[in-house]
């Protein structure tokens, strides 16, 4: 009785020393061990030839050891060989170390500038300043790609990287390794569109007169698609993503008299497509479009939390709304007026100011990337209140409340903003 | 209890012995000390008998606890002061000599080659020792930490096996992060 529960036992315990198919190609020490286990003469011998390594460690091992080094040796790891590359580029390795507590929500705003491309990094759980980094951008891009392609660009972030969308060109960033890849552009060039990320594949539409097509890309394949016709076209529209639906928010409608002169001054002559549309991107199909509140001129909007905010301005006032926009609960589709984000009352932007609004977690944050609210007092003949450029507010949602951030590097003005675990 | 002996046997034929209580530190033994399949010697074919010795060298050390000094210092202290309504300072100052005399036994217990590392962290893995593992992983990634890729390379002896057009078309950005958690 004794013995056949020790078979059972040491079965067990054997098995446990076969390696992994996956991991026959680092594994063969253990393999070579385990066969040899026997010959207990030739030892010096063994241990000559079969010399541990590190190469020689099983992946998981050496992903364990790997997660937890620092974010600034990421790089070097990274460059040290093929199967380093590409561990640290699998999902496990990102899982890990979101297991590990050393995934950190961190701000990114991406900047292109008469001086460069700049990107600047602020992580949400610390006060220190914003980071400022060059990219290599220009030298990924033919230059004469590059010109007028990013100046409304859209960030989305899939894991630690963030997709810059241009116009004609895509970059990817990689904000572990820092590095800059050209990635393959949208189908149709678009302007001022709506972008969002729902389930690691990132969504657009909008921002082209002459499509109305919903673009999607798979960053696994580096490839476009169209998977959807919306049923209006809009042109300075918003994304966002709640529950695996693409949303297209606000903007101006396109095919209407004002076609043609969007460019320029004020934004009073448009008409405002006060509406938003949800494209769930599971059953590839439209949803009901929404009307959105606060007389339809969206500045800013996003996603968080499960819900999705909108910060819409009126010839009187600013408002800020929130929509719920989880499918399962109640009071999904419902609009609630929240507080007003901490700005002189009764500002009217143009577009002279323009706001890029990021959801972090349950928080919301409205990074000022153009201009100066003082200067907008003063147009109105309005006394100055000391606003400084570039104000990071952020909404609690939580709490309802608002509270100033680190103000964006001035480098950073019209940046386009995301937020990224990394 | 502390006096069941158990036997380990290495992968070249080599008989260890053992404390139960020791030999607990490891989930993969105690699942086998409490799947009652204590008669005879375990065989351990993963673990060399330069390498066994060193691992039950650990076990001695750590017993029934599983912790490394950092775990100690960081839940053991605490969650005592809360259950102690009597903030007991001798018994504070005795646990803070025991955590400082573990640190100090945990370096010199780790002062070794790297050949031993990586079979002490392969020992580690298949007998579950999960502070052991803890200590050998951290070993290696302090080589990792802050160093160039040539220095990394040099470190664990790696070859690149890029291309020499990729490797100039990686552009690595000297980044100025900061470096404050690499060694919370």
């Amino acid at each position: 009785m004794t013995e056949s529960c020790n078979s059972r036992g040491f079965s067990w315990l054997m098995k446990s020393c076969f390696p992994n198919p996956q991991e026959i190609r680092h594994g063969n020490t253990i393999a070579i061990r385990a066969s040899e286990q026997s010959s207990s003469d030739n030892r010096d011998h063994r241990s000559q030839s079969h010399q541990t390594s590190f190469s020689s460690l099983p992946d998981d091992l050496l992903l364990e050891c790997l997660s937890r080094v620092s974010l600034c040796s990421l790089p070097s790891a990274s460059l040290v060989c093929r199967r380093w590359s590409q561990l640290l580029d699998s999902s496990d390795f990102y899982d890990l170390r979101r297991s590990h507590g050393h995934l950190y929500r961190t701000l990114f705003a991406v900047a292109f500038t008469d001086f460069g491309v700049y990107a600047a990094s602020h992580r949400m759980d610390t006060d220190r300043e914003w980071k400022t980094t060059l990219l290599p951008a220009v030298e990924v891009v033919a230059p004469e790609t590059f010109d007028g392609s990013f100046s409304h660009a859209r960030l989305m972030a899939i894991e630690r990287r963030i997709y810059i969308l241009g116009r004609n060109a895509m970059i990817r960033y990689d904000a572990w390794t820092g590095t800059v890849t050209p990635r393959l552009p949208m189908i149709f060039p678009r302007k001022k569109f709506a972008a969002a990320s729902v389930a690691g594949k990132i969504y657009v539409s909008g921002g082209a007169s002459r499509t109305s097509a919903v673009e999607e890309y798979d960053p696994e394949s580096n490839s476009w698609c169209v998977v959807a016709e919306s049923p209006r076209r809009r042109y300075g529209c918003i994304g966002a993503a709640v529950d695996g639906v693409f949303y297209s928010i606000g903007g101006l409608k396109i095919g209407g008299p004002h076609v043609e002169t969007t460019r320029g001054v004020g934004t009073e002559a448009h008409v405002y497509a006060s509406t938003m549309d949800l494209y769930d991107v599971e059953s590839k199909a439209w949803l009901r479009s929404r009307a959105v509140p606060g007389g339809g001129c969206v500045v800013a909007a996003c996603a968080a939390g499960g819900h999705i905010f909108v910060l819409a301005s009126h010839a009187v006032e600013l408002s800020f709304w929130r929509y719920d926009g989880r499918r399962k609960s109640g009071g999904f589709g419902e609009w609630c007026r929240v507080k007003s984000p901490p700005l002189p009352a009764q500002v009217r932007l143009d577009s002279t100011v323009r706001f890029s609004c990021v959801g972090v977690g349950d928080k919301v944050l409205l990074v000022q990337v153009l201009g100066s609210i003082d200067d907008l007092l003063r147009r109105s003949r309005r006394s100055c209140r000391g606003m400084k450029e570039g104000l990071v507010l952020v909404y609690d949602n939580e709490a309802g409340e608002w509270s100033r951030g680190v103000y964006l590097p001035e480098v950073m003005r019209r940046a386009a903003c995301v937020c990224v675990e990394c | 209890m502390s006096s069941t002996k158990i036997f380990l046997k290495s992968s070249d034929d080599k008989t260890f012995e053992i404390d139960e209580t020791a030999a607990r530190a490891s989930e993969t033994l105690k699942n086998i000390i409490d799947g009652g399949c204590l008669d005879g010697v375990i065989p351990l074919p993963n673990v060399s008998s330069n390498i066994l010795p060193k691992v039950i060298e650990y076990c001695k050390k750590h017993g029934g606890d599983n912790g490394s000094s950092k775990k100690i210092a960081n839940g053991g202290v605490d969650k005592d002061k809360e259950i102690l309504p009597d903030y007991d300072e001798e018994e504070d100052k005795r646990e803070k000599v025991r955590v400082d005399e573990l640190k100090k036994w945990e370096e010199e217990y780790m002062d070794f080659d790297q050949q031993v590392l990586y079979d002490l962290m392969l020992a580690a893995n298949y007998l579950h020792i999960k502070g052991l593992l803890d200590l050998t992983v951290e070993k290696a990634a302090s080589m990792i930490r802050g160093r160039t890729p040539d220095q990394i390379r040099e470190n664990f002896n790696i070859n690149s096996d890029f291309t020499p057009e990729e490797e100039e078309e990686m552009i690595l950005i000297e980044d100025e992060w900061d470096d404050e958690w690499a060694f919370d």
